[in-house]
């Protein structure tokens, strides 16, 4: 969950980012919402941390809970909660969401799994 | 029987979970690359459908253009005008059964972004192309700086869009084709010849001092019965100078090729996965009932008959098969959906993805084409197992 987090929070800045400056150096829409899964993706990888030091089951299941949470809100960032450009083939639309969607669903199945296992488990 | 192939799974899980994944891999190459021939063949009948028309005729210095085909079949923005002059010639011409107008214009970068639009003028009263399309969405017409929009703009029905300083309302989205028209803007002649006029007041206009009540980018053109579309793109050529018919499929021959080289290509693609797949199952499967020859050598002594050995061989294969195939459509639909975006910029041709019912149809029948394909692999190990000599494999002879 540490690594999908990161992955996050670098990728949406390096690997997906949304589109370019404009020629004038301002920004579109979809920086904010770059910027915003950026933050997101940083909480999220503290609570991951938090999680590996943490040996409290109902605090682990706690932190899981929150790190899925965290999940769905970057999963809709894009879009849903931050309008982004004018088409569909723009970068932001077409690498940026989809990516972000996607590693934010398989976080989220990690950090389901992670509760899970912490409530079934005896100590 | 059945708790013995499963105990055989967990067993060896490291074995199992490459098994798996080879299922895997085979069901996403099949159903992937199903997905991505469909949606180009979607994409290519979307396009021809949007032409619509069997000619299209244009000033003949537009086609000198580089990007020339972007504009009229990519709909990148661009445009290109003729005076009414060369348009009457046209008309006059014979065998001309059905002729519209069409104008184009493209935006100045919309505020939110630093991308320009391309707008689509035609005339209501004599179009055949656009409006049988744009009544899929919107059955009233367009009034007076009413626009639609195509599926890839991120606009919505009441939104209201500026070009050139002139505020129009969204009136319809149109439904997704694939194409360039998808991030098109839809609106009739009185509108565009307006908006036109503002792209000249504010001196953006390329052509300069641009007279809109005289001019017209293109015209689609039906050929009559009795006149084949070849006999009147010849016959316009010809006789009227400074303007190029073109035949539509002629147009769209160049998309056509290369979209039958990128299909082949995957075919070829998948047939190789597909083949390498079941080779690499059929050799597992061997490898791992001889690895075991004497677990079933006992349970032969033990009475099982002939058919269970068979049995438990074919029921852990169809195991893995199942898992591992529905796994790879769930790791297709995960390629495939998302990241269709990016299939259509990577290959540069129309890409329509398939309706939910074909989707799930193509899952289905990859699905089992996998499943049935392993099994069978299964199945020589099957037959072997079910034939051994369980006193020379005790003794140790084999």
């Amino acid at each position: 969950m540490m690594l999908i987090s990161v992955f996050l929070a670098v990728g949406v800045k390096v690997i997906f980012h949304a589109c370019g400056a404009k020629d004038d150096g301002s920004f579109m829409h979809c920086h904010d919402a770059e910027n915003t899964v950026m933050y997101i993706g940083i909480g999220m990888a503290v609570l991951s941390l938090a999680g590996i030091f943490i040996k409290n089951k109902a605090v682990s299941v706690i932190l899981s809970c929150l790190s899925a949470a965290a999940a769905v809100a970057a999963a809709l960032i894009p879009q849903t909660i931050i309008k982004m450009c004018m088409m569909d083939t723009m970068r932001c639309h077409s690498v940026m969401r989809p990516v972000v969607i996607v590693t934010c669903a398989v976080f989220a199945v990690c950090a389901v799994m992670n509760i899970i296992l912490n409530i079934r488990s005896k100590d | 029987m059945k708790s013995i192939a499963v105990k055989n799974i967990k067993g060896r899980p490291a074995r199992s979970v490459i098994l798996v994944v080879i299922s895997m891999l085979l069901t996403f190459a099949i159903f992937g690359g199903t997905m991505v021939i469909s949606s180009l063949d979607s994409g290519l009948s979307a396009l021809e459908n949007r032409l619509g028309a069997d000619i299209m005729v244009v000033p003949f210095e537009a086609t000198t253009q580089k990007k020339f085909d972007d504009i009229v079949l990519q709909n990148a923005p661009g445009y290109f005008y003729m005076d009414n002059a060369r348009v009457q010639q046209v008309l006059e011409r014979e065998g001309i059964a059905q002729a519209s107008e069409q104008f184009f214009l493209a935006s100045a970068s919309a505020s939110c972004c630093s991308v320009a639009v391309q707008i689509i003028g035609y005339d209501p009263e004599t179009d055949f192309t656009i409006t049988p399309w744009i009544k899929k969405s919107y059955s009233d017409s367009l009034g007076e700086l009413d626009v639609v929009v195509g599926n890839d703009l991120n606009a919505f029905v009441g939104d209201t869009i500026s070009f050139y300083g002139v505020d129009c309302k969204v009136a319809a989205k149109l439904d997704k084709t694939g194409t360039g028209f998808d991030t098109a803007v839809f609106t009739t002649k009185d509108t565009i010849k307006r908006l036109i006029q503002s792209s000249v007041d504010l001196g953006m206009n390329i052509f300069g001092k641009v007279d809109p009540e005289n001019t017209v980018s293109c015209i689609m053109i039906n050929a009559a019965a009795g006149f084949t579309p070849e006999e009147v793109v010849n016959d316009i050529n010809l006789h009227v100078k400074n303007v190029k018919a073109i035949q539509s499929k002629e147009l769209i021959s160049g998309v056509s090729d290369s979209l039958g080289g990128v299909s082949g290509i995957i075919r070829v693609l998948i047939c190789a996965v597909w083949i390498l797949g079941v080779v690499i199952l059929l050799l597992a499967f061997t490898m791992s009932v001889n690895e075991r020859r004497k677990e079933f050598a006992v349970l032969r002594v033990a009475g099982a008959a002939r058919s269970r050995l068979a049995g438990i061989v074919l029921g852990e294969a169809l195991m893995i098969c199942i898992i591992g195939s529905i796994l790879g459509v769930l790791l297709g639909f995960a390629v495939i959906l998302p990241f269709n975006g990016v299939i259509e910029q990577a290959l540069g041709l129309p890409f329509l993805l398939p309706g939910a019912g074909r989707c799930a149809g193509y899952a289905l029948a990859s699905l089992l084409l996998c499943t049935l394909s392993g099994t069978l692999a299964a199945a020589v190990s099957a037959l072997r197992i079910s034939r051994i000599d369980t006193g020379v494999i005790l003794r140790g002879d084999n």
